[in-house]
């Protein structure tokens, strides 16, 4: 392979607009191929770049672009809230799973493992509240809500995050986006029951006045 | 008829604090212990990996993961001692050499609670 044909870290994470920890972690979960020379530089091919790139991007163009809007904004008609939940641990998502069906909320409750897989999932069907971890292998929680803050069409989606990292490490990576709300994990679920009736609630109101 | 016998306490986990989060469902927080041994190895192969090549983005992710899990299991000894190796990751530094050493032993005492749990909690504590 010539040396055109490959690219560092750096540059992968140019070439993608993303940072270079994501494109480490992006490594690392096997998403782009790549390997290390002798010295310990990681060497990735320009072209796996490109291919993650093109993935990457029509998933993004097909949420600006090509996506249907939600039942319940245009007619009023869907009645339940739509809750996304980006979760890595399974023992988490299995917790919410059934805190979130205990409390009655008029709402649809879906999971996504990594947000490369949410991404894929809002830009499928949008959803009226989002609760996302941050730190996760690859495309992390705040590049997921970056996304989502970055497109107008999406102004109006209930966002929270939810993470245990400590407060530097959050002041690090930009702190809390404006809008945004923040739980400290281990999640006081009261505090979030609270938190999705109010979302369903301005959910019911929309609908009613659309 | 012998007196029941109380359980011996926890030192190492909680398991009340799990199935308090399981809304006492006693399936479910049998299904969140089994997830939690079948998930834990896999973890802590990812944590001696990178303590031992000392990257720190590598320590700081592969501690993170592991704590979600522990701290939900109420083994605050272990989350503590994980929040430590995040810290001095952040601050690219190593921790001491027998920091693993004393991470696994930690490891197998809080997985020998957690299946003494399985086993222990019936609908009693529900």
């Amino acid at each position: 392979m010539q040396a055109a044909d490959v690219c560092t870290t750096q540059q992968a994470a140019e070439i993608l607009g993303i940072s270079v920890t994501s494109v480490q972690q992006l490594v690392e979960a096997g998403v782009i191929e790549a390997w290390k020379t002798r010295g310990g530089h990681r060497r990735i091919p320009v072209a796996a770049v490109h291919a993650y790139k093109s993935g990457y991007t029509q998933h993004s163009q097909d949420m600006r672009d090509t996506r249907a809007p939600r039942p319940g904004k245009a007619s009023g008609a869907d009645a339940l809230a739509s809750i996304l939940v980006i979760e890595d641990n399974p023992m988490e998502r299995a917790l919410y799973q059934q805190q979130i069906a205990s409390w009655g909320l008029p709402a649809r409750l879906r999971f996504c493992e990594n947000g490369y897989q949410a991404l894929m999932e809002i830009a499928r069907d949008q959803p009226d509240i989002l609760l996302s971890d941050i730190m996760m292998d690859g495309i992390d929680g705040y590049e997921v809500i970056r996304t989502i803050l970055d497109d107008p069409l999406l102004a109006d989606m209930h966002i929270a995050m939810l993470s245990s990292l400590p407060p530097q490490a959050l002041e690090d990576r930009g702190g809390v986006p404006e809008g945004v709300v923040f739980f400290a994990k281990p999640v006081n679920y009261d505090e979030l029951r609270g938190y999705l009736r109010a979302c369903c609630a301005a959910h019911a109101r929309r609908g009613a006045s659309a | 008829m012998l007196p029941a016998l109380s359980p011996a306490p926890y030192h190492h986990i909680d398991p009340a604090l799990l199935l308090h989060a399981a809304c006492h469902d006693l399936p479910l927080f049998r299904a969140l212990c089994q997830t939690y041994l079948d998930t834990a190895p896999d973890m802590l192969a990812r944590l001696e990996q990178a303590v031992r090549s000392g990257t720190p983005q590598a320590i700081v992710h592969s501690s993170h993961g592991l704590r979600g899990s522990v701290a939900l299991l109420g083994a605050t000894a272990l989350v503590s001692r994980l929040v430590a190796l995040e810290a001095l990751a952040r601050q690219q530094e190593r921790p001491a050499p027998d920091w693993l050493d004393e991470t696994v032993r930690l490891l197998a005492q809080v997985e020998a609670e957690v299946r003494r749990g399985m086993t222990e909690y019936h609908d009693a504590q529900a």
